[in-house]
Formats: structure tokens, sequence, C-alpha cells
């Protein structure tokens, strides 16, 4: 047999072989495979969209959620702070409150203490002009006159005065 | 070449002494379609002869080599369609994988993926059935039926049938017939033009019968001349360094038994685009 | 005289083998050079280019054969 001589025999089986697997193959075969194989790609094309629309949906949520919990921060603060100035503000009046009172009170026992240390003070000026004069009697009653009594006594109340105050 | 040589010069008388590896290995006797089926340890069978109407139709080396590629794409293609959901394993994602690499890098990367799904089925079936029988020619006792010219040219004349009908059922018979003269070539030129567009449409197919036939016999003209060396030295030394050839050469072989199958197909889906849109 | 003739076909064949694998080997390498730069270049069109290169190669490995099968031809009758 020839290398280059081709068998009719070969030529017509390999016809019909090839017909026959191309016809068989065609309909039972090879259209079914790609209609699975069409399937499977769209069932898998069809999945991977799923999930990313259900990805940025979860994602808007997500950022939806951190933005209202970021609202929810900044108001508390903001009321924190409000709180914080009120009190700030109540102590602030409350103190001043008190220092002035505390400062009328001290002003008005300053008074009532110079008040009464001048009260003091008359009487124990008086007294004492009325105890010196009758010790200064029992003394020298008689080489003085009752005016040189009272003018020498004045002298030393005025000089005691003097020393005193 | 001495093998070679002396095997075609002598033919017939000598092929049953270098059958018995005495004086060589005869190329041409392995290569050559016969009525005989070896498979050495378990003996030759002799196949049927057959006539039908004045036609030699008997069952050949090459014819049984083809069914069994046949059967096994039936085997292989017909469970796999019926399969409905559930993992996919092993051999089912190997043969699935083949089949979308056709789908998408011969047919739709060629065709285009809405007019190159009609093709999916032919082109898959011209991919798968060469690419078998390129495959059974590497396995022990093998015998390649694609490196037989009857083979390669019937199936590249399908290729041609299709390639014609596919620009026939595109653009409508008249306006195909008018792709043959191309649009602003002067009418005198018509004597020249247009049998060398019909040569260029014989060409096409002539081409693919030509080189699958011509690559599937390279490789194993090569391994067997490489094997040829050890009986025509006869020396123990020259076996090691022919069969370390031979074995890269088979490596080579079962690249290009991919390679020329995809060619086929990618080539025949290739004219079926230039077809589609002549001009 | 029968002799010579055998040998002459065998020659015309065997260097007309040569001269068609010089051209497919400098046609493939033509093409195979910038298209390994062109994958360089471009890495990610590597895959169109591998296919378009292979289909070029085979184109022209095809003229080469159809040279093969003359020369197969020739050696066969002669």
């Amino acid at each position: 047999m020839d290398l280059l001589q081709p068998e009719p025999g070969l030529i017509f089986w390999t016809t019909v072989t090839f017909a026959l697997v191309l016809g068989i193959l065609w309909k039972f075969a090879w259209n079914p495979i790609l209609g699975a194989l069409e399937a499977r790609e769209e069932a898998i094309r069809k999945t991977i969209d799923d999930a990313e629309r259900l990805q940025s949906e979860a994602k808007t949520l997500l950022e939806q959620h951190e933005a209202k919990l970021a609202e929810a921060r900044t108001e508390g603060n903001r009321i924190l702070d409000e709180a914080r100035q009120a009190g700030d503000r109540l102590k602030g009046d409350v103190l001043d409150k008190a220092r002035t009172d505390a400062e009328q009170v001290i002003a008005r026992a300053h008074r009532q203490l110079e008040l009464e240390t001048d009260q003091a003070l008359e009487t124990i000026r008086n007294e004492a002009a009325g105890l010196a004069i009758k010790a200064a009697e029992k003394v020298i009653q008689r080489s003085l006159t009752e005016d040189d009594h009272r003018r020498l006594a004045e002298q030393a109340v005025d000089e005691i005065a003097r020393a005193s105050g | 070449m001495t093998a070679f040589t002396t095997t075609i010069q002598h033919g017939a008388e000598r092929a049953d002494e270098a059958a018995h590896g005495e004086q060589g290995v005869d190329v041409v006797h392995h290569l050559a379609d016969s009525h005989v089926l070896e498979l050495e340890p378990l003996g030759t069978f002799q196949l049927p002869q057959w006539e039908f109407f004045g036609l030699d139709v008997s069952i050949t080396k090459y014819t049984v080599y083809m069914w069994l590629a046949a059967a096994l794409m039936l085997l292989i293609f017909l469970p796999m369609a019926r399969r409905r959901g559930g993992v996919y394993t092993g051999m089912y994602n190997l043969f699935e994988a083949l089949f979308v690499y056709v789908r998408d890098e011969i047919v739709y990367a060629n065709i285009g993926r809405e007019d190159g799904r009609p093709y999916v089925p032919f082109l898959a079936t011209l991919f798968f059935f060469i690419l078998f029988m390129n495959l059974l020619g590497l396995v022990p006792f093998g015998a390649t039926a694609t490196s037989n010219l009857a083979v390669t040219g019937v199936l590249a004349l399908f290729s041609f049938i299709a390639i014609e009908a596919s620009g026939v059922v595109a653009n409508g018979p008249v306006k195909y017939a008018r792709s043959l003269m191309p649009e602003g070539i002067p009418l005198v030129l018509a004597p020249v033009m247009i049998p060398i567009e019909l040569i260029g449409h014989v060409a096409k197919p002539f081409a693919l019968m030509v080189r699958l036939f011509a690559n599937m016999t390279a490789g194993h003209v090569v391994i067997l001349s490489l094997l040829g060396l050890i009986f025509i030295i006869h020396s123990y030394l020259v076996a090691p360094v022919a069969v370390a050839f031979s074995i890269f050469i088979y490596m080579l072989e079962i690249l290009i038994a991919f390679i020329q199958a995809y060619i086929f197909a990618t080539l025949t889906a290739v004219f079926i685009q230039l077809t589609r849109h002549p001009h | 005289m029968a002799e010579l003739h055998l040998g002459l076909g065998w020659l015309g064949a065997g260097l007309g083998a040569g001269l068609a694998l010089i051209g497919a080997g400098l046609g493939i390498g033509k093409l195979a050079g910038p298209a390994m730069e062109g994958i360089a270049r471009q890495p990610e069109a590597a895959g169109e280019i591998r296919t378009t290169m292979i289909i070029a190669a085979a184109l022209i490995e095809g003229v080469a054969l159809f040279a093969l099968v003359i020369c197969i031809l020739m050696a066969l009758r002669a």
C-alpha cells in the first residue's frame, strides 16, 4: 500500500464514521453540553450579580448606620457640653452670691464693731474722767478750787485720751 | 535512511524480513494502512475484507483505530451531556475544560459569540476526532489514522463543505458567487480572477489535508528512523542515544497531536469567518 | 542509466526538502521574533498574539508541506 495513495475503503469508512459521530454528538452531546454550560454560566453570573448587589446594599446600610451613630454621638456630646456649661454657670452664680453675702456680713460686722468700740471708748472716757475727778478731789481738796480741779482733770483726761487714742 | 530507502526499493519482499527486526525497521510498513492488526505479543489479527459494489471497503488498521477514537468520543461526551448538577470532578472537568477551550478560543474567538454558536458542534467534533486519532497513534500498538491521506482528505472535505456552506448561508448564493469576482476589478480580468479565487477556495482544505497528514507522518518517520539506527548500526551502544532521542520526539509528538487538532479546527473556523464576510 | 535517474531523483527530492525547510524556517523565524517582542511589550495581549502567531505559522508551514509532499512524490516515483 502506497503512503500517498488514498484507499477508497478508508475514504468510505472515514466519511461514514465522521458523519455518524458528528450527527450523534451534535444532537445528543454538543448541544446539551453547550446549553448546560450556558445555563451554568448564566447561573454563576446571576449569583455574582446578586452577591454584588447584596454587598452594595449592605454597604449603603452600613454607611447609613454609621452616619446615624456619628450623629447620635455628636448629639450626646452637644448635650453633655450644654449640661456642663449650665453647671459651670450655676456654680459661678452660687459662688458669687456666697462671696457677696460673706462680704456683706463681714462689712456689717466691721461696722458694728467700730460702733461698739466708739461707745465703749466714750463710756470709758466718761467714767475715767469721773473717777479721776473723785480721786483728785480726795487728794487735793483743800488747796485747789473747784475750777482748778476741773481744769486739771480735763487736762489729764485729754492726755490719757491722746495717749490711748 | 538506509532502512527507509531499501524498504521502499524492495517493497513487499523485504517487509516480512524487516518486521522481524533482523535488517531494519520498515517505516513504510508501519505507516501504511494494512489488513492486519498487529498486537505483537498477543499475535496478529487478520481483518475481514469486504467488497461493496466493486469498491474495496475492507476494515483496515486505520479504520479500527478511527472507530476506537469515535467510540471514545461517544463514551466520553454522551454521559457528559446527560449529567446534571452535582460536583464535577476528574475526567469530566478535563473534557469540559477542553470543550470550553474549543468553544471560546477556537470558535468564539474567530467567528464571534453570537454567530459562532451554530458552528460549535461541527468544530468540536472535528477537534476531538482529530485529537483522539492523533493520540491513539501514540499509544503502544496504536496507529495514527490521521497519518493517512484518505482520512485527512475526508476531514478536509467536511471542512470544505462547512466553509462553503457557511458562506452561502451567510451571504446568499448570489452574493457569495459574486465574491469570486471582487468589485472594482475590470471585467477583462475575470478569466484570470475567477480561477484564482476558485483555486484559493480549493487550496484551503487541501492545505488542511496535507498539513495534518504530513505532521502526523513526519513524527512517526523520525521516531522510527531513530529507532532504526539501532538495527542499522548493529550496536547496543547506539540504543540509549536513539531511545533518548525518540522519547524526546515522542514528547514533541504529544504536543503536535494537540497543536494539529487545534490548527485544523482553528483554520477551519478562520476560513468560515472569511467566507462569511468575503472582502 | 536507470540507477542514475534514481539517484538524481533522490538528489532532487533531498535538495527540494532542504530548500523548503530553509524557506519555512526563515518565515516562521521572522514571524516568531516580532511576536515574542510583542508579547514582551504587552504581556496582557500574549494569548491573542500567540493564537495569531500559531495560525500564521501554520499557513507558512502549509506552504512548506506542499513542497515536502512534492519531494516525497519525487522520492517515491524516482
